[in-house]
């Protein structure tokens, strides 16, 4: 049928939701993963750094210098799994408690033409044609209406049907229109 | 909710078409104080300040860089900040700002705004959408245009002024100054 939905869900969005669609959001939007570029870097630094306080440091400026070196190379070491994830965790949680309205629940419905979407501040019925984009992370689904405003369906709230259903509408979309992360 | 009542009869009713010019502008002043260029000017300062430092500091050795290469490359790397801060971030977010317009089919679509004395309606022919002015944080009129901020649908809700009359646009204006208040500036640009 062409007008099955191929999912409607309601839900409510959450803050470890939010937390989820954040790190998505950054993975998509990120150009370049530069992690094994900064952990060679990093380890390189921590490598030099003690090295030559132990035995090239004579004296206190060198000694400071190369212990600016070491903990240069801890950030860059530690940047992509401890600094950028907890800047993440918490800029979406100060994101998530300052934006009460954009949390609000919502009721979304996929058919093979339209996206509905309804709220109590919204509602929108826009042809497929017009979705910027459909990214697919672990836990999320965004559908980015442009560069910045999306409409975001946690992957809880379908059913395994429906999560089947969305799987095979996606296999037949248009490589520029969908990604999955 | 606004959406479902919509008895009250608006204050203001007007069709509304966005171009990207407009859109790239109110996307600059949202990053000015909401992004990245929020503080821009004291963070500059800061930078001109350490700079001045530098230049001293060269002065004192009769500008012979190589005997005072950290204060060389501080100097440089400090105005390079100022520019920063003062020239390239504001082109950045004018930039992307047409990029968003660019990459959405919905903003360049001619909308319909009601204005009412609690917020306001904005509708286009796919989508309807209410912003309520207690979640508005910055209003700012412009020579062309008067932007809101804030949290709801879009985050930034830009009136064109050559879609209103000119009785309408000092109406509009006395309007939003009366309801935002300490939220309401005027700006250049």
């Amino acid at each position: 049928m062409q007008n099955t939905p191929i999912f409607d869900t309601s839900y409510l969005i959450t803050e470890d939701d939010y937390i989820h669609f954040a790190f998505t959001q950054r993975k998509f939007f990120r150009k370049r993963d530069n992690r094994v570029l900064f952990k060679i870097i990093g380890i390189l630094s921590v490598c030099i750094g003690v090295g030559a306080y132990l035995f090239v440091g004579s004296n206190i400026y060198q000694k400071i210098c190369w212990c600016a070196l070491v903990l240069i190379g801890l950030f860059l070491l530690f940047y992509y799994d401890v600094i950028d994830v907890s800047l993440t965790v918490a800029e979406s949680k100060r994101y998530y408690a300052h934006n009460p309205k954009s949390m609000i629940a919502k009721q979304v419905v996929l058919t093979k033409e339209n996206l509905s979407i309804r709220s109590e501040i919204y509602e929108g019925n826009i042809p497929l044609r017009y979705i910027f984009k459909i990214v697919e992370g672990k836990n999320t689904i965004i559908f980015y209406l442009d560069q910045i405003n999306y409409c975001l369906v946690p992957k809880r709230t379908l059913s395994e049907e429906q999560t089947e259903r969305f799987e095979s509408f996606i296999s037949d979309l248009p490589e520029n229109k969908y990604k999955k992360l | 909710m606004l959406l479902d009542s919509q008895k009250e009869k608006p204050l203001f009713e007007f069709e509304n078409k966005m171009t990207i010019m407009l859109y790239s502008n109110a996307y600059r002043l949202y990053d000015i104080r909401k992004g990245r260029s929020n503080g821009k000017e004291w963070k500059a300062s800061v930078f001109f300040i350490i700079d001045m430092a530098m230049l001293f500091v060269l002065m004192t050795q009769h500008f012979v860089f190589s005997s005072v290469p950290v204060c060389t490359i501080g100097l440089i790397v400090c105005s390079y900040m100022i520019t920063y801060y003062l020239v390239l971030l504001p082109r950045m977010a004018r930039r992307y700002g047409e990029h968003i317009y660019k990459s959405s089919h919905l903003l360049s679509k001619p909308e319909k705004i009601h204005i009412y004395s609690n917020g306001f309606i904005r509708q286009n022919a796919y989508e309807k959408s209410c912003g309520f002015f207690s979640s508005v944080s910055d209003c700012i009129e412009t020579e062309k245009t008067f932007i809101l901020f804030g949290d709801f649908d879009k985050k930034i809700l830009v009136i064109s002024k050559e879609c209103l009359t000119d009785e309408m646009k000092v109406r509009l204006a006395a309007f939003f100054e009366n309801q935002f208040v300490r939220k309401y500036r005027k700006v250049r640009g």
